[in-house]
């Protein structure tokens, strides 16, 4: 990337213009002083001993003067500028873990001070957005929570067939609660990142398939796990086990009783969920799981928010979601665990 | 009502700052046949806990004088050995192992159902040390855990013991997904040899039994995951 602005070659012609100048100033100097004006005395002198006078008098004082000091000024700026170099490296090696990251200012130079503290009063101010938002998001979750379990033990005592269809209601609210609480979580650490774990896929795989469980065995749709292999990847298990449970939620959905919805572990650093369905597109998917980014926020509902919220997490893990043509599955695709 | 091991009926300290939610889990658990009091606030629950000998107790994470995870800590540390359910509005990310790490037995995310509570709390009575009596029916299957036998739409299953352990275990987790090494450290011992397929088998034969009364999909295989026993579908 070219700099406009670069101190180096700022220098480089301040010192040119420095010698320009200077060469004048001793040039005058030289023809007031051996009075080169007068006819006669530039004969006497003749064009070598002018020429000789001229680099006595002139160029040599120049070269004395400027090289060392243009050498020295450049050894040193570049010396005082390392430090930032290193700050910058340091940064993008903290890509991924800037939560609480701040640039070190042992030996920056007072120049550069006020910039670096700048850097690190916005880069505080993100983490404290961060934790501002995850805070908020679990203070809403809770504050909508409490009532919705009121309501729900409230109705549960009435134990009758409408009282049930409004618990299932307020169930369905509830996850989706829930899901905008993973969301805002999922947001807040994409402002400030924190360190991912190696995680094995079976465990929010298997966490994924219990609570999907009752749901699914009472629509008489079994569910299954199956490993080809695989390996560890980089995440929050967490985050994993919501889009993997918000597959299966959809995955069982779409299939008819009797049939079967697998989560199939590897391999490599996927996992894919299959099932009995007519499968997705490529299109259709994209559609789907791009609302959020593309701010299409009209209609929610149905598998609409559930696919959105996978591919967020996805983006979130550097990794992707997608689908196979002809084939009733979605793939997730994963970092795998840089730590082996 | 509910006898706890003793004899006496089963106490459950609730520990809810929320006098609604407090007042119907109370009560919801007293119709299940649970005697239960409920405290305000850690600093009662703790007073209560001195005073009276309970079987269980339901905590509430977010407490107005603390928070319940530090407390149940503090209170472990202390010599607390009654089984804890944690309760908590928060599920998403992260704030789900912690509990057990605090050394509750048991988390419910808020909002629940007071079957499920109860659910919960027989599944900790029934841990070695904590006997419940108690009959376990699930839609039209009974199971006795006192005379170890089981009838399904009034009639009798004639089961095996390990089979009628199977089918108590099933039911006492019933709406949660069991893992086959589960089903092998309850039913079997530490020496047992257990073959491949003895679990798969045993459940098939199970099974059977209630498919043999009318009683269909209760039991439910989730492969590679474990076994699931639901209420049954209408």
């Amino acid at each position: 990337m070219a700099r406009e602005r670069s101190i180096i070659d700022e220098l480089r012609t301040g010192f040119a213009w420095m010698a320009v100048a200077g060469s004048i100033i001793l040039a005058v100097f030289l023809v007031v002083d051996f009075e080169l004006l007068r006819t006669d005395i530039r004969e006497t002198y003749g064009h070598i001993g002018i020429a000789h006078e001229v680099i006595d008098h002139v160029i040599f004082p120049i070269i004395v003067l400027l090289v060392p000091l243009a050498v020295a000024t450049r050894w040193l700026i570049g010396r005082a500028l390392e430090p930032l170099h290193e700050a910058a490296e340091r940064i993008h090696q903290a890509t991924g873990r800037e939560r609480g990251f701040r640039v070190t200012l042992a030996d920056f130079p007072t120049e550069a001070l006020s910039f670096a503290d700048a850097v690190n009063a916005l880069l505080s101010r993100l983490d404290d957005a961060a934790r501002r938002q995850e805070g908020f998001a679990a203070d809403v979750a809770h504050e909508l929570k409490t009532p919705l379990a009121v309501a729900m033990l409230e109705l549960g005592r009435l134990k009758s067939a409408e009282a049930d269809r409004v618990i299932d209601d307020l169930a369905a609210m509830n996850r989706l609660i829930e899901q905008l609480l993973v969301l805002a979580q999922l947001d807040a650490y994409a402002a400030a990142p924190q360190p991912f774990r190696p995680i094995d896929l079976k465990d929010p795989a298997l966490d994924a398939i219990k609570l999907c469980a009752v749901n699914a065995a009472q629509k008489g749709v079994a569910l299954a796990y199956r490993e080809e292999g695989g390996s560890p990847v980089m995440g929050r298990v967490e985050a994993v086990t919501a889009a993997l449970r918000n597959l299966v939620d959809n995955a069982v959905r779409v299939t008819a009783t009797g049939g079967e919805v697998a989560i199939v572990r590897g391999p490599g650093a996927k996992i894919r969920v299959i099932d009995g369905g007519p499968g997705i597109d490529r299109e259709r998917l994209l559609a789907l799981s791009d609302r959020f980014r593309r701010g299409e926020h009209a209609s929610y509902g149905g598998a609409g928010l559930g696919l959105s919220i996978v591919a967020r997490i996805m983006e979130v893990h550097g990794g992707a979601m997608g689908s196979h043509p002809g084939e009733p599955s979605i793939e997730l695709d994963f970092e795998p665990d840089v730590t082996i | 009502m509910l006898l706890s091991r003793q004899g006496d009926a089963v106490r459950i300290l609730i520990v809810e700052d929320n006098a609604r939610i407090g007042a119907l889990t109370a009560e919801g658990l007293g119709v299940m046949g649970f005697c239960s009091d409920v405290a305000p606030t850690l600093l009662e629950a703790g007073e209560l806990l001195s005073a009276t000998s309970y079987d269980i107790v339901v905590l509430d994470l977010g407490m107005p004088d603390g928070d319940g995870r530090a407390w149940l800590v503090a209170a472990r540390a202390h010599g607390l050995v009654t089984p804890v359910i944690m309760l908590t509005a928060r599920s998403a990310l992260g704030d789900r192992v912690d509990g057990l790490d605090a050394g509750a037995d048991d988390y419910l995310i808020k909002p629940f159902a007071i079957e499920e509570l109860a659910a919960r709390v027989r599944a900790l009575l029934r841990r070695p040390g904590a006997h419940l009596s108690a009959v376990l029916s699930i839609g039209q299957i009974v199971f006795d855990t006192i005379a170890r036998a089981g009838t399904c739409r009034g009639q009798p299953l004639h089961l095996s013991q390990r089979e009628a352990a199977l089918l108590e275990l099933m039911m006492i987790r019933a709406g949660s997904v069991v893992s086959r090494d589960q089903i092998e450290a309850s039913l079997y011992s530490f020496d047992d040899p257990v073959t491949p397929n003895a679990i798969e088998v045993l459940v098939s034969r199970v099974r059977k039994k209630l498919a043999n009364l009318g009683v269909h999909d209760q039991l439910v295989t989730l492969r590679g995951v474990g076994y699931l026993m639901i209420e049954p579908r209408d």
